[in-house]
């Protein structure tokens, strides 16, 4: 075992929240179709609450701080809260959507050091389609280009969707050839989630399965190039569901924390440096990191191989952390279905 | 200059924590280079301040370590020279 594995075990065990997906806001300037985030009244925290929320951060051994939205430069505080996070050592990573990136925001945000992921959806308008907004494929596409030109480390991504499928591939070139950015890929995989108050609506979303299988193939066919297998997964019935919890946190635009952006818990206000005990201590933080694939209502599936479930999704569609989920019962059976051809071929 | 009367100083494109007496620490011009340190240059990385010369590093450690000061000044060169080619630090 190599030392940082090691490392990390360690901090698994421990609960250190060595990763925080901080969410800034839920403002946003676009209006995308499959937003996770559900219209909230609630007031958002201001910059001193976050800075406070930042120093327990960095005390807890946070290290690798993703700031996300809602769209983070909606904020006009973001540039000093971002300032304050490199000053006390974080690894920055933003999630924007590009569309407020100009010359100057560029500049500003290359003196961060980071790494940026923005979202595209496909080519002029399938995008804007999914973003229902004029005008915001030129700007993401512009402020793309602004960053590399800079040298800031860029990578593209997207949500796959009935909407997009088509010219994903297309899409890939088009930012590694074009914008000479980094393709991230399906950014949160194949799964679309409900929105975070439960409302199902996104999940129409969800490709069908002649597109599912055109995109797997083509996943399939993309790994063979780069002389990768995809191979099944081993599946120990001892492993725990996701790294939600143990070194994974988030944190909402109101102060409190969840192990991700799926998993909502109550009582995990933050206050009065109550960070690290309520991330350690906090009975539902506990519970989930007490589960394991054995206790899936599905655990002796013949496809959990195959199987990218994800638990949070599981909540919000299902109820349960623990409940079948469906969607990736269906993608499972085509992921095997297809790498039985391609062995066979 | 002898590397004893060195500076080290901590570079500014760098991120880093350190948890239960190891660090991790990354260049931020390639987060994929991880480091983890052990507990000597864990403490060596503590005492990069800005103001320590090479020379009262070594001291440190000999004081607290209870260990011979020509086998302190080995070690805290040789990793110091690790981290200035890992661009995490420099020395001047």
């Amino acid at each position: 075992m190599d030392s940082y594995t090691k490392f990390f075990k360690k901090l698994a065990i421990k609960n250190i929240p060595l990763h925080c997906l901080f969410e800034l806001t839920y403002r946003c300037n676009l209006r995308c179709i499959h937003c996770y985030i559900a219209k909230n009244t609630k007031k958002e925290i201001n910059k001193e609450e976050i800075f406070k929320i930042l120093k327990q951060l960095e005390k807890a051994g946070c290290l690798y701080l993703t700031f996300s939205g809602g769209e983070i430069l909606i904020r006009k505080d973001f540039f000093e809260i971002a300032k304050y996070s490199r000053d006390l050592n974080f690894a920055l990573r933003l999630f924007t959507n590009g569309t407020l990136i100009d010359e100057k925001t560029a500049d500003k945000i290359k003196d961060l050091k980071p790494i940026v992921e923005i979202s595209l959806y496909g080519f002029k308008n399938t995008h804007e389609r999914i973003t229902q907004t004029k005008g915001s494929f030129s700007r993401t596409v512009n402020a793309i280009k602004l960053l590399t030109q800079k040298q800031v480390k860029v990578y593209v991504k997207a949500i796959l969707m009935k909407q997009n499928t088509e010219e994903f591939w297309e899409l890939n070139e088009f930012v590694r050839k074009d914008l000479k950015a980094n393709w991230r890929g399906i950014g949160g995989g194949l799964l679309i989630s409900p929105c975070d108050d439960g409302n199902k609506k996104p999940l129409n979303y969800r490709l069908t399965a002649q597109q599912l299988k055109k995109y797997i193939q083509e996943e399939f066919r993309h790994l063979k190039i780069l002389g990768k297998d995809y191979k099944p997964q081993k599946v120990k019935q001892n492993s725990t569901l996701c790294g939600a919890g143990f070194v994974n946190c988030n944190i909402t635009p109101y102060g409190e924390i969840n192990p991700c952006v799926q998993i909502r818990f109550k009582n995990n206000k933050i206050k009065n440096n109550n960070l690290f005990t309520l991330f350690k201590n906090h009975p539902q933080f506990q519970y989930l990191r007490s589960l394991r694939i054995k206790d899936l209502e599905c655990k002796n599936c013949k496809l959990l191989s195959w199987c990218v479930r994800c638990p949070g999704i599981s909540l919000l569609e299902r109820g349960s952390l623990l409940a079948k989920l469906p969607e990736a019962c269906r993608q499972a059976e085509i992921r095997q279905e297809i790498y039985k051809n391609f062995k066979e071929n | 200059m002898d590397i004893l009367n060195k500076t080290p100083k901590k570079n500014k494109d760098i991120a880093y924590r350190i948890i239960d007496r190891e660090a991790i620490v990354l260049s931020l011009n390639d987060e994929e280079k991880v480091n983890i340190f052990n507990e000597t240059a864990t403490r060596i990385w503590e005492l990069i301040d800005g103001k320590n010369k090479v020379k009262d590093i070594a001291q440190k450690l000999t004081k607290e370590y209870q260990i011979d000061y020509l086998e302190a000044e080995s070690e805290v060169k040789r990793l110091l020279e690790e981290m200035c080619f890992k661009k995490l630090i420099t020395l001047n």
